[in-house]
């Protein structure tokens, strides 16, 4: 159970990190959206925990181009500066977006996903 | 020589002078005479002298005047001839017609020689000589048309006076002149038995006749409908865009005053535009359905009252902007004070935060947990950094200098934390020789500053391009900087960058408060430092600060 954490700022990656690992799951980490692709290309996670705002394009961007080379996984869009319109954008991809820093939503959400119970909240 | 001839050259002495003294009195009663009749021909009153029969002896310039006729064709003239029956012809009329001798003044007419009549006030005396005995009479006339007219501009100027001083009463008895416009277009009536309507445009050369005030006739009901809410058009619009009245004294039915295609039933008007302060914030129109009724005086009215009106407009329109702006002064003020004090209170969990973050890196068991701790470390150090940027601001604007506590000081440190804090994702090339000189400086600030100064090379370079601390001795200072390869900046953004709230050509592209280098310039120099800017478009920024050595500092106290 592979996930993958995108955040360009260390410290901010490093508490989601460690709390998915106690919750069984092998975690790798990226800085950027172009690192996501790469990873993701190499490494195939189940989930991808992925920040909004992002050094060269925005978390939905980097959701887009996830899902254009057939990555078919989850996809959560953990930020702070969520809006209905990045909601929705969300959505269309495929992904649910949740308000950071809201760990306890994040953690239950991929334990559903995990478990089968959450496809729903990933169609519109 | 005889007796005889001594009193005949007595005689003659006396005689001669007996002479003299009656030529002296001659000359003197001929002065007086010439003054008499200089007097008598300045008189703006008429004046006639008749002989005891009643014939016109002597008669003045205005008497002249008033009655049309020449000296010489008055003189010899009976009086009732010259002025008509108005006049006691004789010395008994003027006898009978008052005590003693001379005539109560009445009015009369008299005639003059064009054939129309003048009123005048007549008076008329009996005149005697030394003796008692009757040798003339004297006619005083003055013409009232000239009294009357100075009475009725008198009047006319008091009761303008009246009006204007009313007017001004009414514009300065409330807090908003608008409120009074109905009183004061009421009071314009009165005064000139003119409609009145005083029709305001709102904003700048406003769109539309926002409010209308008018006299309560039916005239200024027609007008107030016609008007509110529609654009200004016509003789009433146009005004807007003048500074002179329109006076339109006879108006054709097809005139269009108010903007529509008839004059609306008005036969003369004038429109005046309401000026203050070089712009035309309204007309006061005067108007009557009588054709000429408007015009001359009352076209004056309209001027004076229409000039007090704008003048109070619009210092009622100044004041209410200045009160609104006190408003809005003191509400920043006290968010000012709010934010302030609530980010005071943040400092002592805050500090609390950071301190439970350094005994967490201590007593960490484990790499993980060690970890998780020193990121808990930088990041608290980061919001402290913030705040105390944000506190500091806030004293600088107050006028107060920022609060520093200086020892003697490592600076490898405050250095590390300073860069770890804001270092985010990048990596920092930090280079600081092992035996660097202590500065004389408080810990907390230098790791601010760097901090400021890290995260602004951080936030303004491409992700991938190297930022560098590095530190050496310069003299009896040592020396910081902090490099970057970004844009850098021209001379005229280097220029300012120091400026409170300043951001540069990337101001938008990128995060940031504009407080942070204002805040450490001020911070560097309240620690006896100085901090500056050395930019290359397109090569990169380095900012440096400088700080006394403590051995600086000793050798000073010493």
């Amino acid at each position: 159970m592979r996930a993958l954490v995108v955040d360009d700022e260390p410290d901010a990656r490093l508490p989601i990190v460690r709390l998915l690992e106690r919750r069984g799951w092998e975690v790798e980490q990226a800085g950027d959206g172009e690192g996501c692709l790469e990873t993701c290309e190499r490494s195939r996670p189940l989930a991808i925990v992925l920040d909004y705002k992002l050094p060269t394009m925005s978390g939905i961007e980097v959701a887009s181009r996830l899902r254009e080379t057939g990555y078919r996984g989850f996809i959560v869009l953990y930020s702070a500066y969520l809006t209905p319109a990045i909601e929705d954008d969300a959505k269309d991809l495929g992904a649910v977006a949740v308000a950071k820093p809201d760990l306890d939503q994040l953690f239950d959400l991929l334990a559903e996903l995990v478990q089968g119970n959450g496809e729903g909240k990933l169609t519109k | 020589m005889s007796a005889s001839e001594g009193r005949l050259h007595q005689a003659l002495a006396e005689l001669a002078e007996v002479q003299a003294m009656l030529e002296q009195e001659r000359l003197e009663r001929t002065g007086v005479e010439a003054l008499f009749e200089e007097l008598l021909q300045a008189m703006s009153d008429a004046f006639l002298f008749t002989d005891p029969a009643g014939r016109i002896r002597r008669s003045n310039r205005s008497a002249q005047h008033l009655l049309g006729m020449s000296e010489a064709d008055l003189t010899g003239r009976f009086v009732e001839e010259v002025a008509g029956p108005g006049l006691p012809a004789r010395i008994w009329d003027i006898l009978e017609g008052g005590s003693e001798s001379q005539t109560a003044v009445r009015e009369i007419e008299v005639h003059r020689a064009t054939g129309d009549r003048v009123a005048v006030s007549l008076a008329a005396a009996v005149v005697r000589d030394d003796n008692g005995k009757i040798i003339g009479a004297v006619y005083s006339l003055r013409d009232l048309s000239v009294t009357q007219k100075l009475l009725s501009d008198l009047g006319a100027a008091e009761a303008r006076w009246h009006l204007l001083a009313q007017v001004s009463e009414d514009l300065n008895s409330g807090l908003d002149p608008r409120d009074q416009l109905d009183v004061v277009a009421g009071r314009v009536t009165e005064a000139t038995a003119c409609t009145c309507a005083i029709a305001l445009v709102h904003g700048n050369m406003g769109k539309r006749w926002d409010s209308v005030f008018a006299t309560n006739d039916p005239l200024g009901y027609r007008i107030r409908s016609e008007l509110v809410g529609t654009r200004p058009a016509g003789a009433i619009g146009a005004v807007l865009g003048r500074e002179e009245p329109i006076v339109a004294p006879v108006c054709a039915p097809d005139f269009p005053l108010l903007g529509g295609e008839s004059s609306a039933g008005i036969g003369s008007a004038c429109v005046v535009p309401l000026r203050a302060r070089e712009r035309t914030i309204g007309v006061m129109l005067l108007a009557s359905e009588q054709q000429s009724r408007v015009g001359g005086s009352v076209v004056e009215v309209a001027v004076q009252v229409a000039s007090k009106v704008a003048i109070a407009i619009d210092r009622g329109d100044l004041h209410h902007e200045v009160s609104r702006l006190e408003a809005v002064q003191e509400g920043d003020r006290l968010r000012g004070e709010l934010f302030s004090a609530v980010t005071h209170e943040t400092l002592t969990p805050l500090s609390a935060v950071r301190s439970i973050a350094r005994a967490l890196v201590e007593e960490a068991s484990s790499e993980s947990d060690h970890e998780l701790a020193q990121a808990l470390t930088r990041q608290s150090d980061r919001l402290y950094a913030l705040v105390q940027d944000f506190l500091d601001f806030n004293r600088l604007e107050e006028g107060r200098p920022p609060s520093v506590e200086m020892r003697p000081l490592d600076l490898r440190a405050p250095l590390s934390k300073g860069v770890a804090a804001f270092a985010q994702n990048r990596e920092i090339d930090v280079a600081i020789p092992d035996d660097l000189p202590e500065v004389f400086a408080d810990a907390d600030r230098i790791q601010q500053i760097v901090g400021n100064l890290v995260s602004n090379a951080v936030r303004y370079s491409p992700p991938d391009s190297p930022v560098s601390v590095s530190a050496q001795v310069a003299g009896r200072y040592v020396e910081v900087s902090v490099s970057d390869r970004g844009s850098g900046m021209r001379p005229e953004e280097l220029a300012r960058v120091f400026e409170r709230f300043y951001r540069g050509s990337q101001e938008g592209k990128t995060s940031g408060t504009g407080m942070g280098l204002y805040v450490s310039k001020a911070l560097a120099e309240s620690m006896g430092g100085r901090i500056w800017a050395q930019s290359k478009p397109r090569e990169g920024t380095t900012f440096t600060i400088s700080l006394p050595t403590a051995g600086l500092r000793k050798e000073e106290r010493a």
